[in-house]
């Protein structure tokens, strides 16, 4: 059977379109870094090698992990509509939650040793450029966790449906989003020299 | 297994190979290019499965895509040539 495609994408088109603002922003960014890191390889290359990949790859696979749960949490609500469901999709949602806190908790462990090594962001170019995209990006996790939140609630008590689920879609339009921005800045930031 | 887990499966597997590639020190121009293939791949799995853009026809499916096939591009360009 051919599956019907859409007009326009999952969830409220506004979301769409701050979605494609946030990724012309970021994108804005990245290319700061590219041509600012033209200027001073040799800076950029050694001030790399200052950061823990270790966390930069655990971030990025506990953000991946969270958007995969949200994934199974939309698909749940798109098929089965019963309470048990419901209940199902909100522990997939609750799950994304606390792997957002855990890596803010690892984020935030990062900025604070960085600054206990007295590194911050007039230290040189690379580092404002890290401290800028990584901190961007941090208030955006925070904002996707809130959103989470407030879809894990409305789960929850059954708020979204087979046939209206547009809320649901819409958040986590945004939270993949996020995954997606630290999909590139992480080999961007950490690994590419 | 459904479509979903094995998009994560495989975007795990690809940040095993580039975390790998860092950590190794695995640094050459073409194991970077494979990183920024590895990275498109990535991001483009996350645009059309997780996001739910390869149900939609039109630009608005494309839009994301051209956003990071642009950035890696750019990269590429900055860092190699």
């Amino acid at each position: 059977m051919i599956k019907q495609k859409h007009k326009y994408p999952p969830g409220d088109f506004a979301v769409w379109i701050i979605i494609y603002i946030e990724l012309l922003t970021f994108g804005l960014f990245f290319i700061g870094y590219i041509y600012s890191r033209r200027g001073d390889i040799e800076l950029f290359n050694a001030s790399q090698l200052l950061l823990d990949q270790r966390a930069g790859f655990t971030n990025t696979i506990i953000l991946i992990t969270s958007s995969y749960f949200v994934v199974k949490a939309i698909k749940i609500i798109k098929t089965i509509n019963t309470q048990e469901a419901f209940n199902k999709a909100s522990n997939w949602l609750l799950g994304a939650i606390g792997l957002s806190g855990i890596f803010l908790i690892l984020k935030m462990t990062e900025f604070v040793g960085k600054y206990q090594e007295g590194i911050n962001l007039s230290t040189n170019s690379f580092f404002m450029f890290y401290f800028l995209l990584t901190m961007f990006h941090f208030m955006h996790v925070i904002l996707g966790m809130i959103i989470l939140f407030n879809l894990y609630q409305k789960t929850k008590i059954g708020g979204y449906t087979k046939t209206n689920h547009i809320g649901l879609e819409s958040g986590a339009a945004y939270w993949h989003m996020v995954d997606l921005l630290w999909i590139v800045l992480f080999p961007l930031i950490y690994i590419i020299r | 297994m459904d479509k979903f887990t094995k998009v994560y499966i495989a975007l795990i597997i690809f940040t095993i190979f580039t975390f790998s590639l860092g950590w190794f020190e695995l640094i050459s121009k073409i194991s970077m290019v494979l990183l920024l293939i590895g990275t498109f791949i990535k991001g483009y799995l996350v645009i059309e499965s997780f996001m739910g853009l390869d149900e939609v026809i039109g630009k608005y499916r494309y839009i994301p895509s051209i956003w990071l096939f642009t950035i890696l591009i750019l990269i590429a360009l900055n860092y190699y040539i």
